[in-house]
């Protein structure tokens, strides 16, 4: 199956009478937009706003960030958006230097994630994520009186996903500056040569220690509860199937670290076996399940000679991680593990002494000082303890969001990733 | 380059020039200026800092008298306004190391001021202090003075001064256990990909994430009349009276809370609250019963399965616990309970 990538670099971005791509600038109909995202009921009205690189500018309270994407003659985030349908292959276009960005306006179960997570459009953060050097489209979206926050929280989603559609859709007609081939056959015949290791990705997409609202869209608009593992085409993650529910940005899931990166290497010092994507859930046999049928399905289905595992979600999938390791290592098939570190003086406690071959993104509470910007875009204040970012107490009164601030670098959106996207190391000090 | 440093020396009553092994009893006491290795670390130094006194105290005192002689020592050193208090080098004697551990925490946290030390990997002050205290590795030979001298007061002056400290091996102290970012060459994904080829072709690779260390437990003798036994249920799963008025941490615990329950069949879900960061509360929330059971647990006091429930449930919430505080809490909770006569816990966790 064979992915065309178009990529369409932006240089700029700006709102104008009618959307359109020209000379690699994006202008975007500001009223057309909002009139477009404000259909979903739970909203009140919602604002759009533009952020640019360089700018002082800091954009709070981000929800999730994504990649302007259009498929050419098929539904796009099916299920999730769209009817359900098939992707991963055809042509899809997509816009390089521009992030759709979603805020929440609200708090409540679910919310606690994004409530002070920040990107910063210059200084120290830049250093760490790349989403504040890129243009950003900021949704704000309120909501009606008596919202329910799950609706809400799903509602903006949405409508990330509609403006990302919006978007890309104004490069329907333009010529990429460059296209990705994404191209891997069927598992019968994903032969390589013989001296290449044979290397498979298993892909815990979720840990249902926090679970999915019944609507959620996670997987072809499944909301992914008692999903089982299976083999899934990599372009499939790529190409809009897949969404997180949290704990990781949906541009992670366009722009997926692993796959890219064994994609990269296909041919090259190995050959790209296939994924097996799979959940975290929360019983020990489940685990055990799971775990046992990831591991058997790298081994006698993609017949992989070695495996990377990632996860998403808290320490809960640690266990998971562990336990996918272990199956693996038993079965004879060489695993490694991308695994994100949180606290400075904790340290992985689920790691068994046999497992020797971790790799971190980075660390997540790491004090850092961001300082203060003339424009805050996706509210006004934030809920932070500014003198001890490590109190996570609910009671703490929000703060003026343009002073400096005081958090951890895991608060930057994008710098530390649990799928992998990360410009940092750890050592101890 | 800033205001000279101020510096205190710390040192035990050999080093400081009061006498030997039998002087070990001498109380703490302050000099003036630099006195012996002092004068090494004031050479090292240079101009970017002054030793303006010397602290010492023999070291059999300081063992005994550990509250009161820190007490003594940083009201001396309070006197000369230091900026920076220099530790040794210990080497490798112990009871001088933990001197200097001590005194170097207690400055930080009661002076606010930096404090660097130096000793011998296993010197017993290391193990004690090296996650609190930076202490610059000195080896065990003490004719290496004048080297870790110039290390203790390169990495102390850049403390004192508020400037990025380097990783272990660039300062040479004794990695601490605290994990910092770094940027990397290479992504990830990246690293990821290459370990694992590595490790497939057999080429040595380096995880960058160590296990754990877990010292091991000895379990308990089991209880050989379970009809005579009190029985406490103890939970890390975050079960707080209703609103949490002691404000428990969800996450990140530090101490544990004592619910009582003298005479309670049930927890009611109106007056108990249960507050953790790592799982989905709601059924917890729901009925507290499925994080602990006080209902079958009254049942089975009342059938006579064990004599007595105990009246209070010991709890805290465990998500993402420091294994030092962990270890502490369970401490904690073990004392209490063995005070209180209890023989057996039913632990129940998320």
């Amino acid at each position: 199956m064979r992915l065309e990538m178009g990529l369409v670099h932006i240089r700029d971005v700006r709102f104008g009478s009618h959307t359109a791509i020209k000379d690699d600038v994006l202008v975007i109909d500001r009223g057309e937009i909002t009139l477009l995202l404000e259909q979903e009921p739970v909203f009140d009205r919602v604002e759009v706003e533009l952020a640019h690189p360089g700018e002082s500018c800091r954009i709070i309270r981000v929800l999730d960030v994504l990649e302007p994407r259009y498929r050419l003659g098929s539904p796009n985030f099916p299920g999730a958006l769209e009817p359900v349908a098939l992707v991963g292959d055809g042509h899809t276009r997509a816009l390089k230097n521009v992030l759709v960005v979603e805020t929440s306006q609200m708090t409540g179960p679910g919310m606690s994630a994004s409530r002070r997570t920040v990107i910063d459009m210059s200084g120290p953060a830049t250093a760490y994520s790349p989403f504040g050097d890129m243009h950003n489209l900021v949704l704000i979206a309120y909501p009606v009186r008596g919202a329910d926050p799950e609706e809400y929280r799903l509602a903006v989603k949405k409508a990330g996903l509609r403006a990302a559609v919006y978007l890309a859709e104004a490069a329907r007609e333009i010529a990429p500056d460059e296209t990705q081939i994404y191209e891997l056959p069927p598992v019968a015949h994903n032969q390589g040569p013989k001296e290449l290791p044979r290397i498979g990705y298993i892909f815990p997409m979720h840990s249902h220690q926090h679970p999915t609202h019944q609507k959620e869209t996670v997987f072809y608009g499944s909301n992914i509860q008692g999903f089982m593992p299976t083999i899934v085409h990599p372009n499939e993650i790529l190409d809009g199937a897949l969404m997180f529910s949290y704990s990781a940005f949906t541009y992670h899931a366009q722009n997926h670290p692993v796959i890219q990166e064994l994609y990269r290497r296909h041919g090259r010092d190995l050959w790209f076996a296939g994924v097996v994507l799979t959940v975290a859930p929360v019983t020990i046999s489940e685990k055990e399940r799971n775990a046992l049928i990831s591991a058997r399905l790298a081994k006698e289905v993609l017949g992989a000679d070695g495996v990377i595992a990632t996860k998403i979600g808290g320490g809960a999938v640690d266990t998971d991680l562990m336990m996918i390791y272990q199956r693996c290592e038993e079965l004879g098939l060489k695993a490694a593990l991308i695994i994100m570190e949180r606290y400075p003086d904790t340290g992985i406690t689920f790691v068994p002494p046999n497992v020797n071959a971790l790799v971190t993104p980075g660390l997540t509470r790491d004090a850092i000082s961001l300082p203060p910007v003339e424009r805050v875009v996706g509210g006004e204040s934030l809920i932070l303890d500014n003198t001890n970012p490590d109190n996570t107490n609910p009671s703490i009164p929000a703060v003026p969001a343009s002073q400096e601030l005081h958090l951890w670098v895991g608060d930057i959106a994008g710098a530390v990733s649990q799928v992998g996207a990360s410009r940092l190391a750890t050592y101890t000090s | 380059m800033g205001k000279k440093v101020r510096v205190i020396h710390y040192l035990n009553q050999f080093f400081a020039q009061v006498g030997g092994e039998e002087k070990g009893g001498a109380g703490p006491g302050v000099k003036k200026g630099a006195v012996g290795p002092g004068r090494v670390l004031q050479q090292a130094l240079g101009d970017r800092g002054e030793v303006v006194a010397t602290l010492f105290c023999g070291d059999n005192y300081f063992a005994e008298n550990q509250e009161k002689a820190t007490e003594k020592l940083l009201q001396y050193a309070a006197l000369s306004d230091p900026d920076l208090l220099i530790a040794g080098p210990a080497f490798k004697a112990g009871r001088y190391g933990v001197a200097c551990g001590a005194i170097c925490r207690a400055a930080q946290e009661r002076l606010r001021i930096a404090a660097v030390s130096g000793m011998d990997e296993e010197n017993a002050g290391t193990a004690l202090f090296r996650k609190s205290v930076y202490i610059i590795n000195s080896g065990s030979s003490a004719a290496r003075m004048a080297p870790i001298l110039q290390r203790m007061s390169a990495l102390g002056i850049k403390l004192a001064q508020g400037a990025p400290v380097g990783k272990p091996e660039e300062e040479g102290y004794i990695p601490r256990g605290i994990k910092r970012n770094e940027f990397a060459a290479k992504p990830p994904a990246e690293r990821a990909v290459d370990m694992l080829l590595a490790k497939i072709r057999g080429d040595p690779f380096k995880t960058e994430i160590s296990a754990p260390e877990f010292h091991p437990i000895k379990p308990a003798k089991p209880i050989r009349d379970l009809a005579s036994a009190v029985i406490a249920l103890v939970t890390d799963g975050g079960l707080v009276p209703e609103g949490n008025p002691q404000r428990m941490e969800p996450g990140r615990p530090t101490r544990f809370t004592a619910l009582a329950v003298d005479g309670l069949d049930r927890l009611d879900p109106d007056k108990f609250d249960v507050n953790h960061s790592g799982f989905d509360t709601a059924y917890a929330n729901q009925d507290p019963h499925r994080l602990v059971p006080l209902d079958v647990a009254r049942d089975l006091e009342r059938e006579g399965v064990f004599r007595k429930l105990h009246d209070t449930i010991l709890a805290t919430g465990g998500a993402h616990a420091a294994v030092e505080n962990a270890t502490r809490i369970g401490r904690g909770m073990a004392e209490r309970l063995k005070t209180e006569g209890v023989d057996g816990v039913i632990l129940t966790s998320t």
